[in-house]
């Protein structure tokens, strides 16, 4: 089947955060926590810098993704692509001056038959993000459905 | 001890395009009516991506980001520009249950999470 030769690939990348991109991210979320936005009060907590919001592992990770994306084997069913389920386990929290590596491996694929008799391809990629001190910061499950024709 | 906790957004008109310019996620789907279109959608539909970040900023609730450690969503009927959404939770100690429902047509999105 077209998909099982795909089946371990893995997806590396790096992405610093900043303090500007998460002011940008939270902004369309209409999200005013200060743990995000108000660099004094975190200072004032411990001395660090601003926060990213957990959910911003979508974007650290979005660079091994696309390299998915692009992979030739996969680009072609991208038009058919759902995005099912997702996942995230936070570890070491986020902050604005990190560098995130990510790693992304396609873990699963198998097929699933809904009642009208389409058969959907499924495809898990399993994400593990570290931060400059080599510690885990996310671990992410993406279920990624294609539409059967 | 349980918890429950309800908040409302509504989905701006160009959300999609905003969000995608923040996480460059760029599917046509989210930002071409005609392509969505020719795919079977009513029109443009917000990323599920943006509809969970708006289920973790309810749970979070302008408090210590740490304290979300984990979560897990499906995804079940797509958000449109102009929805106006619901999101449900119920906390028994560190699980939650969270219900996104469209006002006007049923569920979007099922998940669970832990809090510390």
């Amino acid at each position: 089947m077209s998909g099982d030769n795909i089946i371990r690939r893995e997806y590396e990348s790096d992405y610093e955060v900043s303090y500007e991109k998460v002011k940008e991210y939270v902004r369309v979320l209409d999200d005013n926590n200060p743990y995000y936005t108000d660099r004094e009060f975190v200072k004032s907590l411990d001395g660090g810098h601003p926060f990213a919001p957990p959910t911003f592992a979508a974007i650290y990770c979005q660079p091994a993704l696309e390299h998915l994306y692009f992979d030739p084997e996969f680009s072609k069913l991208v038009p058919r692509l759902v995005h099912g389920e997702q996942e995230y386990h936070f570890h070491e929290p986020v902050r604005a001056g990190d560098i995130i590596h990510t790693n992304a491996v396609i873990d699963k694929h198998y097929t699933k038959t809904n009642q009208a008799g389409t058969v959907h391809q499924i495809f898990e990629i399993k994400t593990t993000s570290s931060n400059q001190d080599n510690k885990l910061v996310c671990t992410g499950l993406y279920t990624l459905l294609i539409r059967g024709e | 001890m349980v918890n429950k906790k309800q908040s409302n957004t509504i989905i701006g008109k160009y959300m999609p395009y905003y969000y995608a310019g923040a996480s460059l996620d760029f599917n046509l789907i989210h930002i071409d009516q005609d392509y969505a279109k020719a795919n079977g959608l009513p029109g443009i539909i917000l990323q599920g991506m943006c509809t969970m970040a708006l289920t973790a900023k309810h749970l979070i609730d302008n408090g210590n980001p740490a304290q979300l450690r984990s979560i897990k969503v499906r995804f079940l009927n797509p958000v449109l520009p102009e929805d106006e959404l619901v999101f449900d939770s119920v906390t028994k100690g560190p699980e939650v249950s969270v219900i996104v429902k469209n006002k006007n047509d049923g569920r979007v999105l099922k998940g669970k999470a832990t809090l510390k």
